[in-house]
């Protein structure tokens, strides 16, 4: 069965409705869905409804072989199925784009940040090791499935007890639940994922978007970060692009969603705790967002709730940008990936983007230069031919400048001019930032 | 055994007909298994003059059925059978010629993603179903595309009849509190066309959140509704 098509109606109402600052269930750009968090029976799994997406996630383990190149490393493994009854249109046992997708992103995420310490998996070198399965299934879907299964396969892992064992010499007894009590995995950090959606090419964004939202959005911005700030993963997706200030942004928007997360899961987790303890088969957590956001805003002990003022201010529209906020953003990149990016693996993302803001670096640079010549040619030209004219010209190339600087960001018709747009801005804030370095 | 409004579950025996002359008609969710008739849907036993049985219960896959108005999105809007989604497991076809006015010189206007308010014609098991948008006078009575500026959302199937059923009182009261345009489709889609997009936004959760309402209580739930949750804060 054919994909529901979205109608130009809908279309243009969700659009005109963002630019409102007005949202299909009333929600704030920045506000999650409720959230509800709910463990198994069994260890290590795990149901999260996000709104109206449900998530299931189940753990599960076998003892393997290792990998000749890393002997003493056990594996994790993540498989991600859309389930038929979530959406008419998804085919059951096919892997499509978008499963893939989710996970490798999760992959990344969760093994690729070292969140599970994989060498405690190890039984024997180089003979077993225990193999680390997380199944993720879809069964409704509303959009914005990657948050909710990164918090689900987090939480399921962190709920998981693997069989206790012994090793005596060669021979490896695995003990059943009831002759020892079974283990925990040993989790270094719990890495969660934000998704940021972009509207009219960057100008609005959202958190947790629906599926609704999803198919009008331009492009999708996945930070998968841990409550210590540090980024384990950062995709974008969509025929848009940003400049870094806004990369930044976002950065600092899901700073703040990931505390929010972050402390779902840790309650989710102790009220399962508490009722296991309690003599119930398992516990269940409900988070509603508008009520915690709301709460956050108006306490001012609320440890967060300066950074989430912060990020609401920031909007994207660049030419709101002061230099004040150009320090805390500078702050902020000291503070959380720049220098605490310690895991090799995560390097990766950077990467990407130091490549990405280099290209971009080199773009600007070329062009600054171009133009340099441009005006020192007709400099030369004018100075040439009329010393006076040439003053003239050069005043106005002077102002032309100005103007261009002090020229309002209009929000972009075509993506052609979006992208000259935002190099534009790009190339006045680095002119600005040179000439504080020198001022310096 | 089981009464008119009960809850029944797949597997109950139905025998307690209300008339037990005349022709019985079986609707959706009810099955003749030999002699006795029984349930094979969880939902409410329903009944309605003179005759006719049916179990209403929560369904979001629309079935086709002939004279039933849905509204429909244009996929392909070329050549002389548009193909329209009305969110049936098929996409049903509808001629260029079945719009009010329209002649072979004449084309309707209609682009790709634009919605047609329309009734099926023809709607069969085997055969694509077709649309139609136009009755035997060749008079349009308000179907046709619908304009722009809307916003179209889906809904449950029993909520949409319910909103259909001439006693409903649920839109007669939004329509008191703010002016408004809508259409509630057998396929559970609904369209509203409002003043402004706040408030086209709290009539779609109004409707969508006033789906296991009853009829004596719709009136509180508009007054709280539109009142403190959007209109009033506004």
């Amino acid at each position: 069965m054919k994909e529901t098509p979205l109608s130009n109606c809908e279309r243009n109402f969700i659009l005109k409705a963002i630019e409102n600052k007005e949202r299909l269930d009333g929600r704030q750009s920045y506000d999650y869905r409720r959230i509800k968090l709910e463990f198994g029976i069994d260890r290590g799994c795990c149901t999260v409804e996000l709104g109206e997406t449900i998530v299931m996630a189940k753990v599960s383990c076998e003892v393997g072989q290792p990998k000749q190149t890393r002997p003493t490393e056990g594996f994790l493994y993540i498989n991600v199925e859309f389930s038929p009854m979530a959406e008419a249109h998804f085919e059951p046992g096919k892997q499509t784009e978008q499963a893939n997708e989710m996970a490798r992103v999760l992959e990344r995420c969760l093994r690729d940040s070292r969140a599970v310490d994989l060498e405690s998996l190890c039984i024997m070198a180089g003979a077993k090791v225990w193999k680390l399965r997380v199944d993720i299934k879809i069964l409704n879907y509303d959009g914005n499935t990657i948050d909710a299964s990164a918090l689900c396969s987090i939480a399921a892992l962190s709920h998981f007890r693997r069989p206790d064992i012994t090793v005596s010499g060669e021979e490896v007894t695995i003990h059943s639940v009831d002759e020892k009590d079974p283990i925990p995995l040993s989790i270094h950090h719990l890495p969660l994922c934000v998704t940021i959606a972009f509207f009219h090419q960057g100008t609005y964004c959202l958190t947790d978007p629906i599926s609704r939202e999803e198919k009008v959005m331009d492009g999708k911005m996945i930070i998968g970060m841990n409550k210590h700030r540090e980024i384990c993963t950062l995709q974008m997706t969509g025929n848009m692009l940003l400049n870094k200030e806004q990369v930044l942004r976002c950065t600092n928007i899901a700073t703040v969603k990931i505390v929010e997360l972050n402390d779902v899961l840790q309650n989710a987790l102790s009220a399962d705790e508490e009722a296991r303890s309690s003599g119930k088969p398992y516990g269940t957590y409900v988070a509603d967002f508008r009520k915690v956001t709301v709460k956050a805003a108006e306490s001012p002990t609320h440890s967060m709730s300066e950074i989430e003022e912060e990020a609401r201010s920031m909007q994207l529209d660049s030419d709101r940008m002061e230099e004040s906020e150009e320090e805390v953003v500078e702050n902020v990149v000291k503070n959380s990936w720049l220098l605490r990016i310690k895991e090799s693996k995560a390097n990766e993302a950077q990467k990407v983007k130091d490549t990405i803001c280099s290209e971009i670096d080199e773009f600007l640079t070329t062009q600054r230069e171009m133009s340099d010549l441009q005006q020192q040619s007709i400099v030369n030209n004018s100075s040439k031919n009329n010393g006076a004219k040439g003053q003239d010209q050069d005043a106005k190339t002077d102002t032309k400048r100005k103007r261009n600087q002090n020229r309002p960001k209009k929000k972009p018709d075509t993506q052609s001019t979006a992208k000259g747009e935002s190099l534009d801005s790009a190339t006045s804030q680095t002119k600005k930032s040179k000439g504080k370095r020198k001022g310096k | 055994m089981c009464d008119i409004g009960d809850i029944v579950l797949p597997g109950d025996k139905i025998d307690n007909f209300v008339q037990s002359k005349g022709k019985v008609l079986l609707g959706p969710g009810l099955q003749r298994d030999g002699e006795e008739v029984i349930a094979v849907r969880p939902g409410i036993f329903k009944y309605r003059e003179p005759n006719i049985y049916w179990i209403e219960s929560h369904q979001k896959r629309y079935v086709p059925s002939k004279d039933e108005d849905v509204i429909g999105v244009v996929t392909n809007a070329k050549g002389e059978l548009f193909k329209v989604d009305i969110g049936s497991s098929e996409q049903a076809s509808l001629s260029y010629l079945n719009f009010e006015g329209a002649t072979k010189r004449n084309r309707p206007d209609v682009k790709n993603g634009d919605l047609v308010y329309a009734k099926l014609s023809i709607a069969d098991k085997h055969a694509e179903c077709e649309l139609t948008c136009v009755d035997r006078d060749g008079k349009s009575k308000g179907k046709g595309c619908l304009p722009d500026g809307g916003f179209m959302f889906q809904v449950p199937l029993h909520l949409a009849h319910k909103l259909r059923h001439p006693d409903c009182p649920l839109l007669k009261y939004i329509g008191k509190e703010t002016a408004m345009e809508v259409i509630a489709a057998m396929n559970g889609r609904v369209w509203i066309k409002s003043r402004s997009a706040r408030e086209t936004i709290a009539i779609a959760n109004a409707i969508s959140a006033a789906e296991f309402l009853n009829y004596d209580k719709m009136k509180d739930f508009v007054d709280n509704f539109m009142n403190e949750l959007y209109l009033g804060s506004s």
